[in-house]
Formats: structure tokens, C-alpha cells, sequence
């Protein structure tokens, strides 16, 4: 993959149709601490956005904030508005079940749950109660064919999921997520666990996976943000420093933080 | 020059540990072999023996006796004999130079009676009741004839009782209203009755005159209904096959019949079922109770004081005594709850409790109280080990946490809980202490579950077979049989709590396999 051929449209010529999450002044308190101060930021539909920043700064939390999973922390005091589609997720009387199913998440960790690979697949869409045996059955198929797991799979669906090989174990997790037809796709470090082969194969999954699904990752890999993503946000101490196209990010960094951090200088 | 090894003075650690492992196991096989022993000697059929005792007056008595020990070894012997006047067996301890064996020219015969005593006899002869002066020596054809002649009679006297009971009803209707055409009505059903009455009178006359006559080994005549005799057998006569059959009749009068003799002698079909519906109560109560404190405290409860106090208390509360919970059944339980239910829905039949005396249902409740502790710290145990990603990756897919819970929580933990449940029933099954004061007794006149509405009558009293076995522990001294009921309910105690913990290991073995997430 060549860096600087990529075309991407600069931030400030977005038009609001091309705006997946509009996320205003969002703050976030977890456990009495401030983990998010005040941001704002606008994630480009059908691209992929990396959040990048030191352990700690609240990468994590702010991917956690578009599918509302700060609220499993007991502790949690959250102010600040995020858009999708002209909903505001962050009102109360969103349906929160309703919209995970809308934005899927996959872990650092791959975390199948002690099923077959067909029920993993399919937890989603079961919990749903609304799609009958047969399209539960094709859905499954189909995103384990957009997961790229279809062929490795296909004999064994009804065995257990721990058998897969750990990067199998993320496709399917891809898999599970996708299934449910999500517009956005929100990824915690999901190749850190995973040897270089896998990687790759992640990565060129992401890259097919962007014809109609946006994607925001959060990783610790600057190569990998570098090389994948369209846009970039560096985020340092719960501030957002940062948030450009990756080109202009990684070759002309204006702030003197994101030079220190991509450069290795910290962190 | 340093040393590669320091030098291993592990030696004596092991040593130590494994004999004290060595140690418990013999203990373990000990007390399982003694039970084993001491219980299937109940089911052994005992030689029968011809005795010249003298007693302490000097006087000489003839004894046809049950020997219970070997008597070319032992100084003091055991025997068990029958004594007519009052219509009791009797455990005899006899020295050796105080008894003469004496051969045995007729086979000497036992009778076991349905009251659960035993007649050791000879020279049977049988008197039917159709034929009063032709008297038969016993032979297996006459014995089955007659038998077969007191089971038709027997039915017979069933299907008149039967009969008898609803025009009973009816009569004692007919005397509280009193108009003329009733009075016709009335006389009619009283006739009808006494009618019946003949005939059941005739019946049971009938049943009496069917005798069996039998020798004392002083030669003293005597004899008894035969419908009284459940069956006879020739002790010493006996094959190793029919020896082996009299065993198994014998196991299985064990399990179905009820106690005798004061919970001395018969079976203990009244405990088992009390213990195991009892058990399956209180797995009921306790099993939703404690799973559902257990997934509030792990699921939703925040971590403050509060919290860590409660956990604290519901640890300890498995160390309470049991007599403690027996006390705060009957306290709480019998003589507020009961007392209340009895106010307001039974107090037709005040001044007479209901629910406000000891019974089946507070008895489940106090021993759910008292495995709670136990179901709850377990399921925790279990909940604990559900990884949070899982937990994450459900609700991350739109589950709620309701769904969550049932989904992903509780199948993993199900092994654990089933581990609560299994350390639960294995207390309840064994505890006697709070059932004495909460329902349980020596002997209950009825089953608690029977074909009346509403079919489990949680308010009754029933027996248990720990409590039993407290019960055999104060007859020991006088009868070795009753010492050996003692012991075979023992027995009996323990291979449900291995066949209950059996199956709930199994179950848990396989949920363990289905549900593995490592």
C-alpha cells in the first residue's frame, strides 16, 4: 500500500451527509476522574478513523462513548452530545440495546462466548426475536463471507468457537459484529493480541469492510494507523490535540505533542 | 564453589503429608466399611438354634432361639427369642457355661409377623377356616392355598370398606336434618349398613379361623392367625440361592414398609420419602433464593460497605449451629408465620393449628435458610469466574443485561451453582438438629403427599431418615436388631447423599463440558 496515493477529502470540506458520528463537546467522568475533556469531532462516513494517543489518555473511552459502553462502569457522569444519524445517542431516552445493535464493537482481546461458531454468529440476531431460522441463517453466512472467514469455517460451523486460532477467533468476532448489519464498526486494538500474518489479514478485511461500513479503531500502532486509516485523532490526557487525514497527520504534525508522540519522543 | 542444588530436605514435608493423607483415607474406608457391615447385617438370614438356658434362679428354660454371633468363638452369646405373653422378641445374653445347644430333630421355623417380631417355632400345621377340624402339616402347596384364601378375603374386606365409607357419610348427614322422608332414607342406609357389618364380621371371622399352629421348644402348643404372618422360613434349611432371595425380600420390605416395633424392626419407606421430598422442597426454596442473591451481589449491587458487610454475614451464617436455625424455624416460622396463616385462612378449624404447629413446609424453609449460605458463596464463586469481556461482548450486541445474565452469566456459571446445589441437598439430606424442632418425628400416621386435594400437604408432619437413625440410637441398648435398623438406615442415608451427589456431579460434569470458555 502506497501512503501518499491515497485521496482523502480534508476534514473541513465535509459535507454533513458525509458525517457518520458528530460527536460536541463530549466529557466524560469515569470513577470521580475526568477521562474526557470537552471534545469534539467529526468521523467521516465509509473511512476508517484511527485514535491514537499514550495507554491511559482515553482512546478507549471515547470509542466506548458512540456505543454508550462507558455506562457498564457504575460510576460514570457523561455530558456532551454525540450525532448519528440526527439522533442525538446520548439523550436518555435513546434505546441503548438498539443502538449497539447499530454500532458493533470488537475487542482488544477476541472474547467468543462458549458457543458453537453458528450461535456466536448469530447471538445478535437471535436476541433480536424478530428474524426467522432461515434469515439468521443466511445473515450468518454473510458475515462470516464479509469476515473472509466463510471458507475456513463453513464445515465446522456447529463446533465450538474456541477451536478458531486466535486470529480466526477475531475474524469471527468481525463476524459477529457485522452480522447485525452495523453503520459503524468501533475496533479496541483489535490486531494487538494477533502475530503479523493475522494483522495483515485484519487489515485487508478493514480496508474491503469500508465499502459500507465506517469504521473507527483505536490502536497503539502508528505504522498500522498510518497505514490503513484515512483520518487520524491523537488524543493526549483526555484532550483531543490533533484530528486531521493521516497523511497530513503523520508527515506535517502542527502541534508539537503529536510530533513528540509520533515520533516516538513518548509514550 | 557454589552449589547447583540446595540440598532437599523436602523428605520429611512429603512424608508427612502423605501419611496424613494415608490417614484419612483408611478413616474414610473405615467408617464406610463399619456402616457397610453393621447396615447389611439387617438383611442377613441368622441361623436358629435349640438352647437349654439356665437363668439366674437357676431355673432351666427351652428356647428356640435366633443366634445372632458364632458360638465356638465368643464366651457370651446372643440370642433372640419370642415371647408369647407379650407377644415381643427379646434379646438374650447368655454365658457360656449357662447354655446348652441342644440338637435340632425338627426344622425349626421363623415367622415373620407383620408387627415385625419374629416367632421361632416348630412342628407348623395349618387349620383352615371352612374345614375347622382337619388340621394339615405344613406343606408348601397347603401353605400357598391358604395364602391365596386370605388374599381373596382380604379383598373382599377392602371393596366392603369401601363400600362401607361414603353411606357412612351419608348417614351422619341424614342425622343432622330430620323431616319424615329422610327418616325412611335414613333407616334404609342404617340398615344397609348394619347389613354390610354382618358381612364384614363374617369376613374377618373367617380371616381369624385360618390358623397356624406351632410348638414352643418346650412343647407348649400355641397359635395365630395366619394372615398376621408376612412370611415363614426354615433358616437352617435354607440354599445359598434362597438365603440370597430372603436378603433381598428382606432389603426390599426395608424400603416400602413402615417402621415397627417402635422403630425398632420393619422398614423405613416413611423416612426415605420424607427425606427425599423434603430435600426436593427445600432444593426448590433455596435454589432461586440464593442464585438470585448471588447474582445481585456480584451483578448489580455497587461495591460499598454495605455490600462487603452483607457478604460477610451471609460467609458466616454457614457457621451458625444448626440447632440455632431449628430454634428461629419454630420461632419465626411455626409461631408467628403459621400462627398468622392459621388466623386468616384456617380459622374455621382453631383452636387446632394448621400451619401453626411443626410441618413439612417450615421444615424446607428452615433447612433452605440453613444451606443458603452455602448455595449462595458458591454461585458467587462461580459468577466471578464469567470473564468480563464475554459480559462486554454480549452487551455490546445489543443484549440487555437481563439477556446477558441469562445467556452468557448464568450457563457459565451453572457449574458452580449446581456445586451449591449439591453441597446443599448433601447438608439438608444429613441434618437432623432443626428438623426435631420443625416437623420432623419418630412416626407420622400419614404420608405427607396422598391422593386428597391438595395432594402435598405441606402443613403435615413426616418423618426423616437421619432422624430415625437419632431415634434407633436410644433403642440400641436393648435390641441388636434395632441397633441394626439403626445401621442400615445409616446405610440407606448415605447412598442417597452418594446418589444424589452422583447425579449432580454428573450434571455438573456435563454443563462444565458444554460451557467451557478457556
Amino acid at each position: 500500500m502506497n501512503l501518499f496515493s491515497r485521496k482523502t477529502t480534508p476534514l473541513k470540506k465535509l459535507t454533513p451527509e458525509n458525517i457518520a458520528v458528530n460527536i460536541e463537546s463530549l466529557s466524560v467522568e469515569l470513577n470521580n476522574k475526568v477521562v474526557l475533556d470537552n471534545i469534539s469531532m467529526r468521523i467521516p462516513a465509509y473511512s476508517i478513523t484511527s485514535i491514537i494517543g499514550q495507554s491511559g489518555c482515553g482512546k478507549t473511552t471515547l470509542l466506548n462513548s458512540m456505543n454508550r459502553m462507558n455506562e457498564l462502569i457504575t460510576d460514570h457522569k457523561i455530558t456532551g452530545h454525540i450525532w448519528m444519524d440526527k439522533r442525538d445517542i446520548n439523550h436518555k431516552r435513546e434505546n441503548v440495546a438498539r443502538l449497539r445493535t447499530n454500532v458493533g464493537m470488537v475487542f482488544q482481546q477476541p472474547n467468543p462466548f462458549p458457543m458453537t461458531i453458528y450461535e456466536n454468529v448469530g447471538f445478535g440476531l437471535k436476541l433480536q426475536q424478530q428474524y426467522s431460522r432461515r434469515q439468521i441463517d443466511d445473515a450468518i453466512e454473510k458475515a462470516l463471507i464479509n469476515a473472509g472467514l466463510w471458507d475456513e469455517v463453513k464445515d465446522r460451523l456447529h463446533e465450538p468457537a474456541m477451536i478458531l486460532s486466535g486470529g480466526q477467533q477475531q475474524r469471527l468476532m468481525i463476524a459477529r459484529a457485522l452480522a447485525l448489519k452495523p453503520q459503524i464498526l468501533l475496533l479496541d486494538e483489535p490486531t494487538s493480541a494477533l502475530d503479523p500474518l493475522a494483522t495483515l489479514f485484519i487489515e485487508e478485511l478493514m480496508q474491503s469492510l469500508k465499502q459500507h461500513t465506517t469504521i473507527v479503531m483505536v490502536t497503539h500502532n502508528m505504522q498500522q494507523a498510518a497505514r490503513i486509516s484515512d483520518y487520524t485523532a491523537f488524543i493526549h490526557k483526555g484532550e483531543l490535540i490533533e484530528y486531521t487525514d493521516s497523511d497530513s497527520l503523520f508527515t506535517q504534525p502542527k502541534h508539537k505533542q503529536t510530533e513528540d508522540y509520533i515520533t516516538g519522543r513518548y509514550g | 564453589m557454589t552449589k547447583l542444588y540446595k540440598p532437599d530436605n523436602s523428605f520429611i514435608t512429603i512424608n508427612l503429608a502423605a501419611s496424613a493423607a494415608a490417614m484419612l483415607s483408611l478413616a474414610l474406608i473405615g467408617l464406610i466399611m463399619f456402616v457397610l457391615i453393621k447396615g447389611l447385617s439387617y438383611f442377613i438370614v441368622y441361623p436358629t438354634v435349640n438352647v437349654q438356658i439356665t437363668d439366674k434362679h437357676g431355673n432351666a428354660l427351652e428356647y428356640y432361639a435366633q443366634l445372632y454371633d458364632d458360638k465356638q468363638v465368643q464366651e457370651e452369646h446372643v440370642l433372640l427369642v419370642y415371647h408369647p405373653n407379650i407377644q415381643k422378641n427379646q434379646q438374650l445374653f447368655v454365658h457360656d457355661d449357662n447354655i446348652i445347644y441342644r440338637p435340632i430333630i425338627h426344622p425349626i421355623w421363623t415367622l415373620h409377623l407383620n408387627d415385625g417380631s419374629q416367632i421361632f417355632a416348630s412342628h407348623l400345621t395349618f387349620q383352615s377356616s371352612s374345614e375347622p377340624n382337619k388340621i394339615e402339616r405344613y406343606s408348601r402347596a397347603a401353605y400357598s392355598d391358604l395364602r391365596d384364601e386370605i388374599y381373596q378375603l382380604h379383598t373382599q374386606l377392602r371393596t366392603l370398606t369401601t363400600t362401607l365409607i361414603p353411606l357412612n357419610i351419608e348417614l351422619a348427614t341424614f342425622t343432622e336434618s330430620g323431616s319424615m322422608k329422610d327418616k325412611i332414607r335414613y333407616e334404609k342406609t342404617h340398615m344397609q349398613i348394619m347389613s354390610l357389618m354382618a358381612q364384614k364380621q363374617q369376613l374377618e371371622t373367617q380371616l381369624n379361623g385360618i390358623q397356624i399352629h406351632y410348638q414352643q421348644a418346650d412343647g407348649t402348643p400355641l397359635s395365630i392367625p395366619l394372615y398376621q404372618v408376612d412370611y415363614l422360613i426354615d433358616s437352617n434349611g435354607l440354599s445359598w440361592l434362597e438365603r440370597m432371595s430372603v436378603s433381598a425380600l428382606k432389603i426390599w420390605n426395608f424400603m416400602s414398609d413402615d417402621p415397627k416395633q417402635s422403630n425398632a424392626s420393619g422398614g423405613v419407606f416413611p423416612a426415605l420419602f420424607g427425606t427425599l421430598l423434603l430435600v426436593f422442597l427445600m432444593t426448590i426454596l433455596v435454589m432461586p433464593f440464593g442464585v438470585l442473591t448471588a447474582l445481585y451481589l456480584n451483578e448489580f449491587a455497587p461495591y460499598n460497605y454495605f455490600t462487603i458487610i452483607l457478604r460477610t454475614i451471609i460467609t458466616n451464617l454457614a457457621g451458625i449451629p444448626a440447632i440455632v436455625y431449628g430454634v428461629f424455624g419454630l420461632g419465626l416460622f411455626v409461631f408467628v408465620i403459621g400462627t398468622t396463616l392459621d388466623q386468616w385462612l384456617y380459622s374455621d378449624t382453631l383452636p387446632s393449628p394448621t400451619f401453626g404447629a411443626p410441618g413439612l413446609l417450615w421444615a424446607a424453609l428452615t433447612m433452605a435458610l440453613l444451606t443458603l449460605p452455602v448455595v449462595i458463596v458458591s454461585t458467587e464463586e462461580g459468577l466471578r469466574q464469567v470473564p468480563e469481556g464475554l459480559k462486554k461482548g454480549a452487551m455490546a450486541l445489543g443484549a440487555t443485561k437481563f439477556e446477558m445474565i441469562i445467556k452468557i452469566v448464568l450457563p457459565i456459571a451453572s457449574p458452580s451453582i449446581v456445586t451449591g446445589g449439591i453441597l446443599a441437598i448433601a447438608r439438608a439430606a444429613g441434618e437432623v438438629t432443626p428438623l426435631l424442632l420443625v416437623g420432623a418425628v419418630m412416626s407420622a400416621p400419614v404420608l405427607p403427599v396422598d391422593n386428597e386435594f391438595p395432594f402435598i400437604h405441606l402443613e403435615r408432619q413426616f418423618m426423616h431418615l437421619g432422624v430415625l437413625v437419632f431415634d434407633g440410637v436410644f433403642h440400641s441398648q436393648t435390641t441388636i436388631d434395632a441397633s441394626s435398623m439403626m445401621f442400615a438406615t445409616c446405610l440407606l442415608l448415605i447412598l442417597i447423599v452418594i446418589v444424589l451427589n452422583s447425579m449432580a456431579s454428573w450434571l455438573r460434569y456435563r454443563l462444565k463440558k458444554q460451557y467451557d470458555w478457556q
